[in-house]
């Protein structure tokens, strides 16, 4: 037994030190691999990294764009998320035909109503088939139970299950779009339809994309600007360092399925994403649309090929609008290029208010100074120059004319002899004048425009510079200027000779602080003498009441008085002349004792289509601006003027109860009503009135007799009705009984006295 | 160490038979029969293996607490405890505070999505050339006023 006993305790000796040296061998083994991987192991980064993947992750965190804004405040450009969704029919997600079916019914359902493009029939059948295309299944009877087997006899006869059939499915994965991109409200919406609330499986793959979005739509677009196109150009173009943010990064570190912790430690640091800031402009949206829209309509109506717009406030050079039309090929007008930084173009007579000038101060030449407007014909002057007027000036016994109306009428002959006469010979001196007047340069603004050419104004000496140059610059013809150019000398007029830099953009913006400003940049603290400057005024105060421009700014067009100045230029097309082609331009400021605002349109078209001069051209666009100008400044309009005499109404229309009390609160009229509250007519007294509640419930048709127009039709429009309406007035007549049931879409037709 | 050491009478026996005085006086030429083998466990394995089972159901039945060798790290395993407790209390604030993040981080993104939005459609419908459109497709043609505009009252 002892043996037996020795012999055990050997064996469980012997078995222990196997065991013992397993795991001796085991530690050794270990630890020599660790030691192999720490000094020796060439794929250990790969391995750690591998490692590391599956642990700890790095996420970018996208920096916001900075958004560009009008100077209220409201949004031209920002950027936002859309999540674009990718239908893969051949998921596995859908592999339960009636379940897809079903869903795929109740999912198209739901998209027509969200989206209206289609009908919910488009969505099922588009699902439907692109599914049975994708997904192909191929029977195959697959013997999964021998009958002799117990199994087999136990089951197998009773339910004939000794073959199966199984399917081969092929797949092919297509990814289809169904609907349009969609923001991250309308997805939290749709996520929860069938499908798309991923009960279903990976059925779909999504991208989040940013987009710049202008709600603006076409309005100033090309101020606005663009980026991601061949040649950019704009605020977004000329600003893209401070609107684009700068992406960080953050580490995530795996904690449970689908939960990932942010984690920042020495190695593995985070980095804030930093936000593109914002740039706050000088740009008035409801300004913009009106000159748009009277830029539009003037060059439909004239056929022309391009114009601009440009509304420039006095004291600060803010651009408050800046229009640029052009043909397209459809006929259509959009925004082209930025014809007023860009474009530059011989500009016509409006070039006469910088001789004018010159004329005065540099040449001291009288006011009252003569010269034969030669009544219309051509007349030579020199040896080199020889123009005629458009028009006769003066009269045919004495077409002797003074500056106020040489320069009313825009005499070209005038101006080509005064300049002859007083710059002859001191032909530097007239070049470096038109230089202070920033005429040899860009006053601003060319950032916006990549292809901004630079001004051309010859230089006596140099090569350019004809016999017949000086005589041709009296009257804007020999030298190349932008609108803006022009603009910016009538604007320094304006600002009692101060020239200030057009200015576009006011400030750069980080959420409400202001981060960096955009002063004021004066370019020139007097351009002339006050004298010069009031005589200037005078003459173009004149321009607009008796002279080329009297069409539109006359006494009789315009309750306001404007300083403006037209210019009409052959141009050429391309480097051809004689095609026809003319600049018609004009610049106003208004109003002309104390000017707030300087604006010109210039109009690029070929004669036939009307008339191509500036007053006919770009007049109506000019005339339209200054009334919107002048009709919504307040301190411009007339107060009604209080008398001590008790007023009383002879009549007050129904509508709003609550706004019929306020009326009658103020007259101190005695007020009965059923309702205070609610839609009403009225019976006026001769100190009382008496409103009567037309009935609140929308299925039936409420009376509207006793209202004015604007309350009507919201009754009506609002009760589901089509509403039309003649004549002026309130409420007479109504084609529908009040009290009566109403069908929605139903026509009323009410008339108004 | 004694023979006797080695037998444990009790235990492991792999025959039913009982052991006989013969068995201790068997000779290395008379083999015993196989069925009556006892294979005895030594009493030092025996006794770390009882130590092993009476550690393991003194961890299920709470008698480990009261073990002296683990009474004399109570304050050790407190801290522990306490450490463990304010780990996990980080742990869940953490995830907490970084679900409630999200949260809001989606809240700002939408409501400014919203605004967005909202913002576009008020530019669509407010503008001068979208009222004069929208009284155009009623039949009402505005024009530019050109007479002096009138305050009547200034709230």
């Amino acid at each position: 037994m002892a043996d037996l006993n020795k012999s055990w305790q050997s064996q469980m000796h012997r078995r222990l030190n196997v065991i013992k040296w397993v795991i001796i061998l085991l530690i050794a083994a270990i630890f020599a691999r660790l030691v192999y991987i720490q000094f020796y192991d060439k794929n250990l980064s790969k391995q750690s990294a591998r490692v590391h993947k599956k642990l700890i992750s790095t996420q970018p965190v996208y920096a916001k764009n900075g958004r560009i804004l009008a100077r209220d405040g409201s949004l031209l450009a920002t950027t936002v998320e859309r999540k674009r969704l990718f239908f893969d029919m051949a998921s596995h997600g859908f592999d339960r035909e009636e379940r897809f079916v079903e869903h795929a019914d109740s999912l198209s359902k739901l998209l027509s109503a969200y989206f209206g493009e289609h009908g919910p029939m488009w969505y099922a059948d588009t699902m439907k088939h692109i599914h049975k295309r994708a997904v192909r299944r191929d029977s195959i009877d697959f013997k999964v139970v021998d009958r002799r087997s117990l199994f087999g006899k136990l089951f197998g006869s009773k339910r004939n299950i000794d073959t199966l059939p199984i399917y081969k499915v092929t797949r092919r994965h297509t990814y289809t779009r169904l609907f349009r991109d969609v923001d991250a409200n309308e997805w939290a919406e749709i996520s929860r339809y069938p499908i798309l609330n991923e009960s279903m499986g990976e059925v779909y793959n999504d991208t989040t994309t940013f987009i710049r979005i202008y709600p603006h739509g076409d309005l100033a677009r090309r101020v606005i600007g663009r980026t991601n196109v061949e040649k950019p150009y704009g605020i977004e173009y000329a600003y893209r360092d401070t609107l684009t943010g700068k992406n960080g990064k953050v580490h995530l570190q795996y904690m449970a399925p689908n939960f990932k912790a942010k984690i920042e430690n020495d190695t593995l640091k985070t980095t804030p994403a930093i936000d593109g800031a914002d740039v706050v402009t000088t740009l008035d949206m409801e300004l913009q649309d009106v000159a748009d829209r009277a830029l539009r309509q003037s060059l439909t109506e004239q056929g022309g090929e391009w114009g601009t717009t440009v509304v420039m406030e006095c004291a600060t050079g803010d651009i408050l609008a800046m229009v640029n039309l052009r043909r397209n090929s459809k006929g259509q007008y959009s925004e082209g290029i930025n014809y007023a930084v860009a474009q530059r173009m011989e500009p016509g007579s409006t070039m006469k208010l910088a001789t004018t000038i010159l004329l005065l101060d540099k040449a001291h030449m009288s006011p009252e100074q003569k010269y034969n407007s030669g009544y219309g014909r051509k007349v030579k002057v020199g040896k080199y120059n020889e123009v005629a007027d458009s028009h006769p000036i003066g009269t045919r016994r004495n077409p002797q004319i003074d500056l106020r109306t040489a320069f009313a009428e825009s005499a070209n002959v005038y101006f080509l002899k005064a300049v002859i006469e007083n710059f002859k010979g001191r032909e530097t001196e007239y070049y470096n004048a038109l230089c202070s007047l920033y005429l040899d340069r860009h006053p601003g603004l060319t950032e916006l425009e990549q292809g901004a050419n630079a001004v051309f104004l010859p230089k006596p000496g140099s090569a350019k510079w004809y016999g017949s140059t000086l005589g041709l610059l009296s009257y804007g013809y020999g030298l190349e200027i932008t609108p803006m150019q022009t603009l910016t000398l009538y604007n320094a007029v304006a600002n009692n000779g101060t020239m200030v830099a057009p200015r576009l953009v006011k400030s750069i913006k980080k959420g409400d602080k202001v981060i960096a400003e955009n002063p004021v940049k004066v370019l020139s603290n007097q351009i002339c003498t006050p004298t010069t400057l009031a005589l200037v005024r005078e003459y173009l105060e004149q321009v607009a009441l008796t002279g080329t421009a009297k069409g539109c700014f006359s006494e009789e067009q315009t309750p306001f008085r404007v300083g403006a100045k037209t210019g009409t230029a052959t141009a050429a097309k391309g480097v051809v002349y004689g095609e026809g082609y003319h600049l018609g331009s004009m610049v106003t400021y208004l109003p002309a004792d104390n000017p707030r605002y300087t604006f010109i349109t210039a109009i690029y078209k070929k004669k036939g289509k009307g008339s191509v001069a500036g007053a006919n051209v770009a007049g109506p666009v000019q005339k339209r601006v200054a009334t919107y100008l002048y009709n919504r400044e307040e301190e411009w309009a007339e107060r009604l003027i209080v008398s001590d005499v008790k007023q009383l109404p002879v009549d007050v229309k129904g509508g709003s109860i609550e706004h019929i009390g306020n009326v009658a609160s103020h007259f101190d009229l005695a007020t009965t009503y059923t309702s205070p509250t609610g839609w009403g007519t009225t019976t006026t007294g001769i100190n009382s009135i008496s409103i009567r509640s037309t009935t609140a419930d929308g299925r039936l048709v409420p009376d509207v007799i006793g209202m004015a127009l604007s309350d009507a039709i919201f009754l009506l429009e609002n009760r589901g009705l089509k509403v039309e309406f003649s004549g002026n007035g309130k409420v007479v007549y109504q084609s529908i009984e009040a009290g009566s049931q109403l069908q929605q879409g139903d026509k009323i037709k009410i008339r108004l006295e | 160490m004694s023979n006797s050491d080695y037998i444990d009478n009790s235990t492991l026996s792999t025959t039913d038979a009982k052991p006989t005085a013969d068995d201790n006086t068997t000779t290395p030429q008379a083999e015993p029969e196989m069925d009556q083998v006892v294979i005895t466990m030594p009493a030092k394995l025996k006794r770390a293996l009882i130590a092993t089972v009476q550690f393991i159901r003194s961890l299920f039945t709470g008698e480990v607490i009261i073990n002296p060798t683990v009474s004399k790290g109570y304050d050790y395993l407190a801290y522990i405890a306490f450490l463990m407790l304010i780990s996990i209390v980080t742990l869940f604030s953490s995830l907490h505070m970084q679900i409630r993040e999200n949260h809001l981080s989606e809240q700002v993104r939408l409501t400014r999505e919203r605004a967005v939005r909202t913002e576009e459609q008020r530019i669509k419908a407010t503008t001068h050339s979208a009222i004069v459109r929208a009284l155009a497709e009623r039949g009402i043609d505005i024009t530019d006023c050109y007479e002096p505009v009138t305050i009547i009252k200034k709230e």
